[in-house]
């Protein structure tokens, strides 16, 4: 197979080519991209917009229905609801640039590899470290406020606080451990295909010539 | 007389390039399916960034780019998309006229370029199109003295998958 002597035959396929209508291609132009970062795109504004309805509303619930110590799940809620937008801004513009699809393609699928990374690392440190803030909380706010039980009671006991927190504390530490192992498993499964196929390609280009065999 | 809008000239000048993006998606297009939503996502793409077309290298290295980093990029494994009607690489007009023996060389050229990497499928069809080394690094960034390494390899890879396929291997 001589590739010269195809030259002409392809030359000539590209010019037989019976085009898209102009009817058709201005009917793509109205579609919504979907490339992969098009849809995480998409699906962090959708993921922003069901954190948003569903956190202002049980919060302002709690602050329309319940008063006292209570009211701390409320609170607990906003912190969470603040971590939430700021891990959205974050995302938001790694995932913004990710792309750049007129930029040579060795730089752009390094930046994409690169961002890549990035956002798999934020995963994987976001997904670990909210299970023990919230257990860490929840723990907290059933000290003060246990709907079952009468702390009041259990707090007389000498030690009480000392071993309430301490067990809370290996506890959550205790489950932490696998949740970050699960995580990890998550977060490879979801992208680490794509990230091995990338790192292949970019490696690739970057392939020193007199080096390689 | 109706005014020309920027949708127009888009419309005028990819119709013109369409060979461009259509052979990017028989390269990178892994079925029908997959060459339509490709050919569909790579307009898109040109669409959306048109407006930062500022005439600095030639429409075909743009278009090249973009179509390539739309075909690269998207890795994962595409779904039907619109009904869009994608039409045959040869059209069934010229079909009469076809040479077989051309007709056979060119099936031989698409079955050996589907076993080549993504890098190596873009750097054969760059070659194909008689871009130069220098238009070739414009658009994939790759150094010229690389991309003639690689060119070489190609050439011996396509060989011996030809010979391959010509014993049954």
């Amino acid at each position: 197979m001589e590739l010269e002597s195809l030259k002409t035959i392809w030359k000539d396929v590209g010019a037989k080519t019976a085009g898209t209508s102009a009817e058709e291609l201005e009917q793509l132009l109205s579609k919504k991209s979907k490339s992969p970062i098009a849809k995480l795109k998409r699906n962090l504004f959708w993921e922003l917009m069901v954190v948003l309805v569903l956190y202002s509303g049980t919060i302002a619930f709690y602050f329309v229905t319940y008063k006292g110590v209570i009211l701390s799940m409320a609170w607990m809620l906003i912190i969470i609801g603040a971590a939430y937008i700021a891990y959205y801004v974050r995302k938001r513009r790694l995932l913004k640039n990710m792309e750049c699809v007129t930029c040579e393609v060795k730089s752009n699928l390094s930046a994409q590899l690169k961002t890549l990374e990035k956002l798999v690392k934020m995963y994987l440190w976001i997904g670990t470290l909210i299970f023990p803030v919230v257990m860490m909380l929840s723990f907290v706010v059933w000290y003060f406020y246990f709907p079952e039980k009468d702390m009041t009671q259990l707090k007389q006991v000498p030690y009480f606080t000392f071993f309430y927190m301490l067990v809370s504390f290996l506890f959550t530490a205790g489950l932490t451990i696998p949740v970050y192992f699960l995580n990890k498993w998550y977060v490879h499964k979801l992208y680490g295909q794509h990230v091995k196929k990338l790192r292949q390609i970019v490696n690739e280009m970057n392939e020193f010539p007199f080096t390689a065999s | 007389m109706k005014p020309t809008t920027v949708q127009d000239e888009f419309l005028k000048i990819v119709n013109e390039n369409q060979g461009i993006i259509r052979k990017v998606c028989h390269v990178y297009g892994r079925d029908e399916a997959g060459k339509e939503d490709l050919y569909q996502e790579i307009v898109i793409q040109l669409w959306k960034s048109y407006s930062s077309f500022r005439g600095e290298s030639k429409f075909s290295t743009w278009m090249y780019r973009i179509a390539l980093n739309t075909a690269i990029s998207d890795l994962r494994k595409q779904s039907r998309r619109v009904d869009l009607k994608f039409p045959e690489f040869i059209p069934r007009e010229d079909a009469d006229m076809r040479d077989d023996a051309r007709e056979e060389q060119l099936k031989q050229l698409y079955t050996a370029i589907q076993k080549l990497s993504e890098v190596e499928k873009a750097v054969v069809m760059l070659y194909l199109e008689d871009k130069s080394y220098e238009e070739m690094e414009e658009i994939l960034g790759i150094s010229n003295g690389n991309l003639r390494v690689k060119m070489n390899r190609i050439k011996d890879k396509l060989r011996t998958i030809a010979k391959e396929e010509a014993y049954g291997t």
